[in-house]
């Protein structure tokens, strides 16, 4: 409230953002308190153990969950309450922890009917995705049918689905989940391009240290709902409660 | 690039294009060579393709399965038979109709039309409500609104003579009058689904968390794909009361939603191609047992015959011994493939032909 009028419109206008976020499940909180702020063209990670509440962070984010309490601000715009395809048209895009392509339709058109739906002529959306494609490594994959495509690969068109309606924000759900060193390595390139190329933002989500650690302007710890740690990776990589809390975690699995 | 374009043109308008041609072959021999009997068998056949199509074209591109079409089929048949009987009876027998309607005359073709715009106006009152519903509330929700219009159609007897038949319905013409409508319908059917409509549609039935993630309003595709079906219904179920002649709402209910539904499944409910084979495939295999059941002579002078109501035992058994081999029907969902010799043009840059590697 102590900040200036100006520098707060300012602010709020190029981001997507939320500020005291719960979530309660029957009762129970699936995510506490937890603020998170997406500024364009940065790269954040969101790490945290398995059940921190890391997806349900980006339901909320993408419409599909409402908030038990807190805010939802979409370049200043109230976004609360928005339909999953409202804030997609908004220029929201997510993957999926679970691929969720459209199996039965092929490569080319996965990615054409994102352009389509994002307003693009069919043409339009049939070029765009071309292009997206090439970018990903699926070039010689047109025709391939979603659903009989390799998991990396599964992987990699959402990615390019998410990416064919031109999004300002693009939330990867693990990407980098059952992929080779060398897939990963690929991936990260991809990822790393993305706030200069496709000039968005990314909040990425990955149980994979390394390329969080490398690729993350920022990280964004939760564990039990509630938000533990945020800072530079450098710093994060050195507290205590992340040592704990998040590695120690992954060595109990 | 100019084969690429060629390729991708033929690609495109291959599938009805051939489907329609094959159809007209068959049409064509069944007119110069097929007895009376026989021409109608085909003609309710091209008929049941137009039914089918309307099915498909919401349930094979949503994914969701409406059991209520007939409904649609019912209110264009009447509307066709209104518009295009003989006034004198119409202002005899049904005295509930307004006036313009009682008085009206209108060629059957014509009527058609109207019967498009009559079920597509009550495909879009109905669909906005049940397109809203998760997909089995819907399913369900489609086959009561059937039993609603054929429980009003059957007891509203100053409008559509209740109980009692209408009769003396004019005819459409040969059977190529139908043949023209079934064409229309199988156009309509590949340009939607061709149509940024159809795909976005195709979409949300794979995946409709992913497509709401994707942009994709869900409701207002699956309401444009209810419409338009529904309208496809209004013509199929005109031309088929034109080519019966007399017209009850029993003729949409039940027994022609089941085997329209049993047809679109077993051919193969996700591609158009299906709708035509299915089509094809049940009416030949019922045919047969039709025969079947009315028996042959055998030279002793006894009839063999199979015992009534064996037609529709043996068709359901028909529907699972091919669901059982082949869970998607019998297309698999997939088209009409292109004749090899169109499908890859071999790549000839500058008159020279390239190696195959």
């Amino acid at each position: 409230m102590a900040e200036p009028l100006a520098e707060t419109a300012t602010r709020a206008r190029e981001a997507l953002e939320i500020k005291h976020v719960s979530v309660l499940f029957d009762g129970l909180a699936a995510i506490s308190d937890v603020s998170l702020r997406l500024a364009p063209r940065e790269i954040v990670g969101l790490v945290g153990p398995n059940g921190a509440g890391k997806t349900t962070l980006v339901n909320v984010l993408t419409g599909f969950q409402k908030p038990t309490k807190g805010t939802l601000h979409l370049d200043g715009a109230d976004a609360r309450g928005w339909s999953p395809a409202r804030v997609r048209g908004a220029g929201v895009a997510r993957t999926f922890q679970a691929g969720r392509l459209f199996k039965k339709l092929d490569v080319l058109e996965n990615a054409q009917v994102a352009g389509i739906a994002s307003g693009l002529s069919k043409a339009g959306a049939r070029r765009r995705a071309q292009d997206v494609l090439e970018q990903v490594g699926l070039a010689d994959a047109h025709d391939k049918i979603a659903g009989s495509l390799p998991y990396t690969d599964q992987r990699r068109l959402d990615i390019a689905r998410a990416l064919c309606s031109a999004p300002k924000y693009i939330l990867l759900d693990e990407p980098a989940a059952g992929m080779s060193d060398s897939e990963c390595e690929e991936l990260m390139g991809i990822i790393r391009s993305l706030p200069a190329v496709h000039g968005c933002a990314v909040l990425l989500i990955e149980h994979n240290m390394h390329v969080v650690m490398s690729l993350s302007d920022r990280l964004h710890v939760l564990d039990g709902g509630r938000t533990i740690i945020e800072g530079l990776p450098e710093e994060v990589q050195k507290h205590e409660a992340f040592l704990s809390a998040y590695l120690g975690a992954e060595v109990a699995e | 690039m100019q084969n690429d374009k060629l390729k991708s043109l033929l690609e495109t308008v291959w599938t009805p294009f051939g489907l329609i041609a094959g159809l007209a072959v068959v049409t064509l021999f069944v007119q110069l060579m097929g007895t009376g009997t026989v021409q109608s068998f085909w003609t309710e056949i091209l008929i049941r393709i137009i039914l089918v199509t309307g099915f498909y074209i919401f349930i094979g591109n949503s994914g969701v399965f409406a059991f209520g079409h007939a409904a649609f089929a019912c209110v264009g048949g009447y509307v066709a038979a209104w518009l295009s009987m003989d006034a004198m009876f119409k202002q005899i027998m049904l005295t509930g109709l307004p006036g313009w309607v009682q008085s009206a005359h209108v060629a059957p073709w014509l009527s058609v039309f109207a019967a498009m715009a009559a079920a597509a106006v009550a495909a879009l009152v109905v669909g906005a409500v049940i397109v809203r519903l998760s997909d089995i509330a819907a399913s369900i929700a489609t086959f009561a609104f059937l039993l609603v219009v054929n429980r009003i159609y059957s007891n509203w007897d100053s409008v559509t003579g209740g109980a009692a038949p209408l009769t003396n319905i004019p005819s459409l013409g040969g059977i190529w009058a139908s043949f023209v409508f079934m064409a229309g319908a199988l156009v309509i059917a590949w340009l939607f689904q061709q149509s940024r409509f159809g795909l976005m549609l195709r979409a949300s039935r794979d995946d409709e968390v992913a497509a709401m993630a994707t942009g994709i309003s869900v409701y207002r595709m699956r309401l444009v794909a209810f419409v338009l079906s529904g309208a496809v219904m209004g013509c199929g179920g005109a031309v088929y009361s034109f080519f019966l002649g007399i017209l009850t709402a029993d003729v949409f209910y039940m027994s022609l939603t089941f085997l329209l539904l049993v047809m679109l499944v077993v051919g193969g409910a996700e591609s158009l191609t299906g709708v035509v084979v299915g089509v094809v495939a049940v009416s030949c295999v019922s045919e047969v047992l039709r025969l079947g059941e009315e028996g042959v002579a055998l030279p002793n002078g006894d009839m063999l015959a199979l015992p009534l109501g064996m037609q529709q035992i043996l068709l359901g058994i028909f529907m699972v011994f091919v669901l059982i081999n082949r869970a998607d029907g019998i297309t698999r969902g997939s088209e009409l493939p292109l004749p090899k010799a169109f499908r890859k043009p071999q790549s000839i840059v500058s008159g020279e032909r390239k190696t195959a590697s």
